[in-house]
């Protein structure tokens, strides 16, 4: 009997200890998941978090909900990621099970595409055998430029593969470089492609969250709900690409845009008052003034840290596919010009034109953004950076003091690109700092030569979301 | 004092303030592991409140201390009385005994207490609310992380002052700005939202007693119909539907017409913006949208 009963103390204390440690992988695992979705989870909270499980009902999933939501989450963008990364991460097993199978389906569709895409991308060579004529050779292409290929129309698809076969006639089948060469033609395609899709597909723009793939089933399936939620979201407004906003979103966006441009400037001006509160004392002033206290220091007078406004030229990139981030970014510039030394505009796209003096009006910015659109030869143009900025050098150049935050708004994107680099190192030397605003998602830098050679020689950062520009609101010279 | 959750969502209750769990754990959490409350949300959702209702669930004393803009550690913490040393020192101008003035003037009759000091130095466990923490500097508020994670502050010419007992701390931001990463670590978190309609005629009713079941079921459904679906600078809130209804029940209301709404319009909305918005739907159309 006393055997018995051991025998069931332990089988029960097994159970609850497999319990505990249920709980604690699967909380572990949801921890993971926030990370990757871009919430900082420190250690110590992750622990807190566990030890204040046992404070509550953890079989009320609203109570849970509601712990893990105030220990983890900081902000109120983290709490609506929160909210979707634990409606589909704590679910019941089965339908678990059923949406794991679903994405372990859809990945293996994948998978079976690029399989196809490999088959088809071959090429015939002559042989080095004898017992055959020619052989297929398969192109060794990234996982990456196979998935956008079996996502082309089949047209596409066939002049891609006729252009394989038609490329490297006769001889030249035989040399070792024609393989390498299609590799790099091929690539390049894809990678117009790539950019294409993208550009036709709006709402799979640009990701709202970067995010990198785990390898683990379960955590890529929420991972991949929360993003393809938060896209779908049309409160998420911050998050969406300026491009793929719908016309009737806009003055949302604009509205979200005046907010931070606000709020950025009660930030400057705070910062300069606050330095009265802090500064040494002023023992002139002060003697000066308690002369009245027959010389006892009795009322002490502050310094002053004298107010330093920081200074703006902006050069946005309003060709064709930048016009509608170039609104944007210059409507939040112009939010924040009451606290900001002094603003100087242009835009460009073949040329330069200077706009500084469409915003010296009392317009509203509504009226003077359609006077430019209406009024400007630059507007919706194709991009020549190096034209423009030679014009720049040639008539603006004594705008530029030390003093100025030289930004570019632009996808880099341009012709003559090593022209266009060695006139913006010039006119670099001559200012404070350059910040450059791209409109391309981190996640396409590596693959262009432009963006390496402009990040090289300035501040790089990524700028197509109202997200983008609160980031930029942060950095060090606001 | 310790209270049970159940204790904590009772004392909600008592104090008339309507909310569930999605309030009361996190503020139960808080109190358990001792740890600061952070409480964001739009203006007027009741945020402040929160810490009365623990002040009086407690029967403690509220200190508060409201932030704005250059607010210091002399605000906050301590200051010395520096007119009141001068004083002292011209009184004993002619003493010899430099040592014993340097002690007098430094000691503790000489220290003007903050509201930060005071909290710690308090002997019943008092709630401290920091009130619109995002309005003051990121100066200030790397002092206070530092003095929330500790409970103790140094005061160079009388040593360091330990807290007594750790204070119930509340903090509210209207998230002006982002806080610091150091700031929103040390704390719980706790985003109150606007409530849901049934909640908000429960709200109505409780703070209201003298409304009428229909005019107030009007009210939550004519606000809720008006977050939804304008665009507003200042979403009306909480506090807003509470004032509106006050008005109505003053100006002897029974239901909400299109000529009460016109006249008491001004009680909801803040800015002509949102005046324009409202206008641009008209009174009359909102009536028959909410009973829609």
């Amino acid at each position: 009997m006393s055997s018995q009963q051991n025998l069931e103390e332990e089988i029960q204390e097994m159970t609850s200890q497999a319990k505990v440690n249920h709980i604690e992988h699967n909380l572990v695992k949801f921890i993971q998941i926030l990370r990757k979705l871009g919430i900082r989870i420190s250690l110590a909270e992750s622990i807190e978090t566990l030890q204040s499980l046992q404070l509550i009902d953890i079989i009320n999933k609203e109570e849970f909900k509601v712990t893990l939501r105030s220990l983890l989450v900081k902000n109120h963008h983290e709490k609506e990621i929160f909210d979707q990364a634990f409606d589909s991460f704590f679910i019941p097993q089965e339908i678990k099970e059923k949406k794991q199978t679903q994405h372990q389906e859809k990945i293996e569709e994948q998978e079976a595409a690029k399989q196809e895409a490999s088959e088809e991308l071959k090429f015939e060579k002559d042989s080095v055998r004898e017992d055959v004529e020619t052989e297929e050779v398969e192109l060794e292409l990234t996982e990456k430029q196979k998935e956008i290929y079996s996502k082309l129309d089949p047209e596409t698809k066939e002049k891609i593969k006729n252009y394989i076969e038609n490329s490297f006639p006769g001889h030249l089948r035989h040399s070792s470089h024609t393989k390498p060469a299609l590799e790099r033609l091929i690539g390049g395609s894809l990678s117009y492609w790539q950019r294409r899709l993208k550009e036709d597909d709006d709402n799979q723009a640009k990701p709202p969250i970067q995010h990198e793939v785990t390898g683990d089933l379960e955590m890529d399936r929420v991972i991949e709900d929360v993003i393809s939620n938060l896209e779908n979201n049309s409160d998420n407004l911050a998050a969406k690409d300026f491009k793929s906003i719908p016309k009737e979103d806009l003055p949302q966006v604009t509205m979200l845009i005046k907010d931070l441009s606000y709020k950025l400037a009660t930030k400057i001006s705070r910062r300069f008052r606050q330095n009265k509160k802090t500064g040494k004392i002023d023992l002139r002033k002060t003697i000066r003034n308690n002369i009245k206290y027959g010389g006892n220091l009795f009322e002490l007078k502050y310094k002053e840290k004298k107010i330093q406004k920081p200074k703006f030229l902006l050069i946005c990139d309003a060709s064709d596919s930048m016009a509608r981030y170039a609104t944007f970014i210059l409507q939040f510039i112009y939010g924040i010009s009451s606290v900001v030394k002094d603003i100087e505009s242009f835009i460009f796209s073949e040329d330069l034109e200077r706009i500084t003096d469409y915003f010296t009006g009392t317009e509203s910015f509504e009226v003077t953004m359609n006077q430019i659109i209406t009024n400007s030869q630059q507007w919706g143009s194709a991009t020549d950076l190096n034209t423009s900025l030679k014009t720049f050098k040639e008539n603006y150049m004594e705008l530029v003091t030390p003093e100025t935050n030289l930004i570019i708004m632009s996808d880099t994107k341009t012709i003559k690109l090593y022209d266009a680099a060695s006139t913006l190192k010039e006119i670099k030397d001559k200012t404070k700092d350059l910040i450059w605003l791209n409109t391309l998602p981190k996640s396409e830098w590596e693959d262009l030569k432009s963006v390496q050679v402009f990040k090289e020689m300035s501040t790089m950062t990524e700028c197509y979301t109202v997200k983008h520009l609160q980031e930029f609101a942060k950095m060090k010279f606001f | 004092m310790k209270l049970t959750k159940e204790d904590l969502k009772k004392s909600f209750k008592e104090e008339n303030y309507i909310c569930g769990d999605e309030i009361t754990i996190p503020v139960y959490l808080a109190l358990e592991l001792e740890k600061p409350i952070l409480i964001t949300g739009e203006p007027g959702v009741g945020k402040t409140e929160i810490a009365k209702v623990l002040s009086n669930a407690f029967d403690t004393e509220l200190i508060r201390l409201q932030c704005y803009e250059g607010l210091d550690e002399n605000k906050a913490l301590y200051e010395w009385n520096y007119q009141k040393q001068l004083l002292n020192i011209q009184l004993n101008k002619n003493n010899p005994e430099e040592e014993q003035l340097t002690d007098d003037i430094f000691s503790e009759d000489y220290l003007l207490e903050r509201p930060l000091l005071k909290a710690i130095q308090t002997d019943k466990r008092p709630v401290l609310l920091i009130d619109e923490i995002d309005k003051t500097d990121q100066e200030f508020e790397a002092f206070l992380f530092e003095l929330l994670s500790d409970f103790q502050v140094s005061i160079p010419e009388l040593g360091t002052i330990k807290a007594k007992q750790r204070p119930i701390v509340i903090l509210t931001s209207n998230a002006d700005r982002e806080l610091s990463d150091g700031l929103k670590r040390r704390c719980i978190f706790l985003y109150v939202e606007l409530p849901s309609m049934e909640k908000e005629i429960e709200i109505i009713q409780t703070k209201v007693p003298s409304i009428g079941k229909e005019l107030s079921r009007d009210i939550a459904a004519a606000v809720s119909y008006l977050r939804a679906n304008l665009e507003f600078k200042k979403q009306p809130s909480i506090s807003e539907t509470l004032d509106w209804a006050r008005a109505l029940v003053s100006l002897d209301a029974d239901r909400l017409s299109p000529e009460l709404i016109q006249r008491t319009q001004a009680l909801l909305f803040k800015t002509k913006h949102d005046l324009d918005v409202f206008k641009e739907l008209g009174a009359k159309e909102l009536t028959q949208k909410m009973r829609a």
